[in-house]
């Protein structure tokens, strides 16, 4: 664990501790810490004994109506202007009756935080993805699927990756031939509208996917020591040649190539004998070539059928089988 | 079989889970930033694993998990930005800890929002709801591969992410309290329909995008527009030049005799065309026609029907030649009079409320009221048509397992969060699996609620080199 350190650990914002360090405290129940919570007046002096949480929740929550909603509550009801609203912790998740309500995406948790694309206080690199718009979509299959333009010139065109503008064209198919068999119920389109509402759509030049991502060569993430000359240059393709890997620019020209898939694949034959069926024979033998180990088992080898964690895989069929 | 848990969602405990329940967002919203201070490493390492494995995977025993973990940690390298030698920002490589466990089915699905929770995603699979690549899986933990296409049936998605169906008691108990609320309603409008309508207009905005939505205010407007065109085209249909003629010789007869009339008292036209309207009572005046004391719509008709050859001197036809002349112009200009204030009247498309009527009032109907004895007994006997909500609350449909006429489930929107590494059709219920979730600079495609700091201790407590 070299390559990490531990460098990060955020400092403690409650500046009440005392010196001493405590270090076997008893676990402190989670008290929000970011702003005051505001607790909903117990019932009755005596006899409500809801606790800190509950009544926390309570006034958390907000009135309801007779549908039983919590309509003052800012994030009861899903965003459907394509602009995500993720919570902020700022203790104020009620909107008060004849008030206009203010979205405050105040920077609460993490100062790169944007509450409209991370939908977690803390963790400013998970990110919500875009939907793409319909319009484009239907575009896009009907660039490849009726015009037959290549996959790869459609992905350069929008700035979406080859294996996403396949699956576009894939669900799209799904969706032709469900509306062809009228299998979208009226719920179920009014469930996709809301879903595709929520969140926020892709404009092609802006949101551009980087399609010159490479899986990071494992050779890389390890630190290589050299010693050359002070006067010798030692640039990027240098690097490379002492990973061993192709340097960046050549691998980027191979990405950008158009690749033809070649649908006359080589006409390997399988290597097949058929045995001579003499009078009296019950079956014709057919002797196709394999590897040995490949079937069957091989003499001698170790099995793990008999072990505790035997390793497993699934079959065509979708049933679990032991390797 | 999954862990068995115990208060999953303690609000004192405060974990986060991988589920879209209400108390969940509570623990969310309300989690303290996490302390290290005072802890030795492996305390913390301790802590670190513990929270990231009350979201990841709570369901998987650890040593499952530790069979899953895999030290090598996935991230893409980004070619443009490192031949242009711009500084490239940080990839956060220890979030990918867990994302071995994203390739997995269940995962997969509550990733996709099929699913509200990761155990309800195994629900689903387990029942013989989903499919990959058109084959029923009945394991939870099937690995997906990049092309993978997987489908859930439609009403399971429906369920899971739907608001939740009232039981019948609990829907006619909701209707009762609706009914009384639109009768209260009613009848206050009734009694004082100008009050009621101001307080409509000044009633603040629902924070529901579906109860007045723009859509429903243009469709509002639209329909005012509509009866406002009707009416016009009435009155245009209406106006004749016999028609205006009697209008004409009545307002006259009504001024009492030719010497009282002047221009003046045709009313019921405009400025320039008093003058015309003067001049055809005059032409008939000068004439001392018979028209003057008989003039009723029938007359008139007959007058202006008749024919030239058909009067009895040559000088009432050409009386009538003059008089019909301006009359079409009359009725020319009180056509495009008429049409003009019907334009006036109507409302642009983005305006929201619409003019007070004083007829609003009548127009609203109060509710019977149910019986919910006869209903419990069956249930397609209810009766509600509220201006808002057809059939029983959320029981449209009563065959249908979730809440119909469908709403999003509460508090959807903070949970949703689109996949990079999924592509997701809604409308068939279906996605692809494209790859195996990735770390690239400033973005990691594993969904997590947890910082980088603290997953970052978890990958060294699970790769045993930090200990």
């Amino acid at each position: 664990m070299s390559a990490m350190s531990l460098t990060k650990a955020p400092i403690p914002n409650r500046l009440g501790l005392g010196i001493q360090q405590v270090r076997y405290l008893k676990r402190r129940p989670a008290y929000p810490q970011a702003y005051k919570p505001k607790l909903a007046p117990l019932s009755h002096p005596k006899k409500d004994h809801s606790s800190f949480f509950q009544r926390h929740l309570k006034e958390w929550l907000g009135p309801r109506n007779m549908r039983g909603e919590y309509y003052r509550n800012k994030y009861y009801y899903p965003p459907q202007d394509h602009k995500p609203r993720y919570i902020v912790p700022d203790g104020n998740t009620v909107v008060e009756d004849g008030k206009v309500d203010v979205y405050d995406n105040r920077k609460v948790g993490s100062d790169k935080r944007d509450p409209s694309l991370h939908p977690f206080p803390f963790n400013p690199y998970c990110k919500t993805a875009s939907v793409i718009p319909s319009s484009l979509k239907d575009k896009i299959y009907e660039e490849v699927a009726e015009k037959g333009a290549h996959v790869q010139e459609v992905a350069y065109r929008y700035g979406i990756k080859i294996p996403r503008v396949e699956a576009i064209i894939k669900l799209r198919e799904v969706e032709n031939s469900w509306e062809q068999k009228n299998l979208i119920s009226e719920e179920l389109q009014r469930f996709s509208d809301v879903m595709y509402r929520m969140f926020p759509l892709y404009e092609p030049p802006v949101q551009a996917e980087n399609l010159t991502e490479i899986p990071t060569p494992h050779k890389t993430l390890h630190q290589r020591f050299l010693t050359i000359s002070e006067s010798e240059p030692f640039g990027p393709v240098d690097a490379a040649k002492v990973f061993d890997l192709k340097p960046a620019q050549d691998i980027l020209n191979d990405l950008t190539e158009l690749k033809h898939d070649d649908n006359t694949e080589s006409s390997h034959k399988e290597d097949l004998v058929i045995g001579k069926q003499v009078e009296g024979d019950r079956s014709l033998f057919k002797f196709t070539k394999s590897k040995s180990g490949e079937v069957g088992f091989r003499y001698g080898a170790s099995r793990r059928d008999r072990k505790k964690d035997r390793k497993v895989g699934f079959d065509r069929t979708g049933s679990m089988v032991y390797i | 079989m999954p862990r068995k848990t115990k208060n999953m969602f303690s609000t004192a405990r405060g974990r986060v889970r991988a589920s879209m329940n209400k108390y969940n967002l509570f623990n969310l919203y309300k989690k303290p930033a996490i302390n290290y201070q005072g802890k030795t490493l492996y305390q913390q390492k301790w802590l670190a694993k513990a929270e990231t494995r009350a979201y990841h995977g709570e369901h998987l025993t650890e040593s499952r998990w530790k069979e899953l973990f895999k030290p090598n940690l996935e991230s893409v390298a980004q070619l443009d930005a490192s031949l242009k030698g711009v500084d490239v920002p940080e990839t956060p490589l220890p979030l990918q800890t867990y994302a071995a466990l994203e390739k997995r089915l269940e995962f997969a699905l509550f990733r996709a929002m099929f699913a509200s929770s990761i155990r309800q995603a195994r629900q689903f699979i387990l029942s013989g709801d989903v499919k990959v690549n058109g084959i029923v899986i009945k394991h939870p933990s099937f690995p997906l591969q990049s092309g993978d296409m997987f489908s859930v049936s439609p009403e399971k998605v429906l369920f899971a992410l739907g608001r939740k169906k009232p039981s019948v008691e609990e829907a006619i108990r909701v209707d009762k309290k609706q009914i009384a609320a639109w009768n209260g309603y009613v009848s206050s409008a009734k009694s004082s329909p100008r009050e009621v309508w101001e307080m409509k207009k000044t009633k603040p905005k629902s924070l529901d995008p579906f109860q007045d939505s723009v859509e429903d205010h243009k469709e509002n407007v639209k329909k005012f527009n509509k009866s406002i065109e009707k009416n016009m085209t009435k009155t245009q249909r209406e106006t004749s030049r016999e028609s205006l003629l009697s209008d004409i010789l009545s307002t006259a007869s009504s001024a009492g005799g030719s010497e009282s009339v002047s221009p003046d008292s045709f009313t019921s036209f405009n400025n320039t065309d008093r003058q015309k309207a003067f001049q055809v009572f005059n032409y008939l005046s000068d004439a001392k026609h018979e028209l003057l004391d008989k003039f009723s719509v029938e007359d008139t008709k007959a007058f202006i029907t008749k024919k030239s050859n058909e009067f009895a001197t040559q000088e009432e036809a050409k009386l009538a030649l003059h008089v019909k002349q301006i009359l079409s112009e009359l009725v020319k200009s009180r056509m495009e009079q008429i049409r003009l204030t019907a334009e006036e009247q109507k409302l642009p498309e983005y305006v929201t409320s619409l003019p007070y009527s004083p007829d609003f009032a009548s127009n609203l109907t109060y509710h019977q009221k149910l019986d919910k004895d006869a209903i419990m007994e069956d249930e397609s006997k209810a009766v509600v048509n509220l201006p808002w909500q057809k059939g029983l609350f959320g029981r449209q449909d009563p065959s249908k397992s979730y809440f119909t006429p469908w709403l999003p489930r509460p508090f959807l929107g903070c949970f949703a969060v689109l996949p990079s590494h999924i592509e997701v059709s809604f409308s068939t219920c279906h996605a692809v699996y494209l790859r195996d979730p990735i770390a690239r600079p400033n973005q990691s495609e594993v969904v997590t609620p947890l910082p980088d700091h603290v997953h970052e201790r978890a990958y060294m407590y699970y790769a045993r080199k930090g200990l």
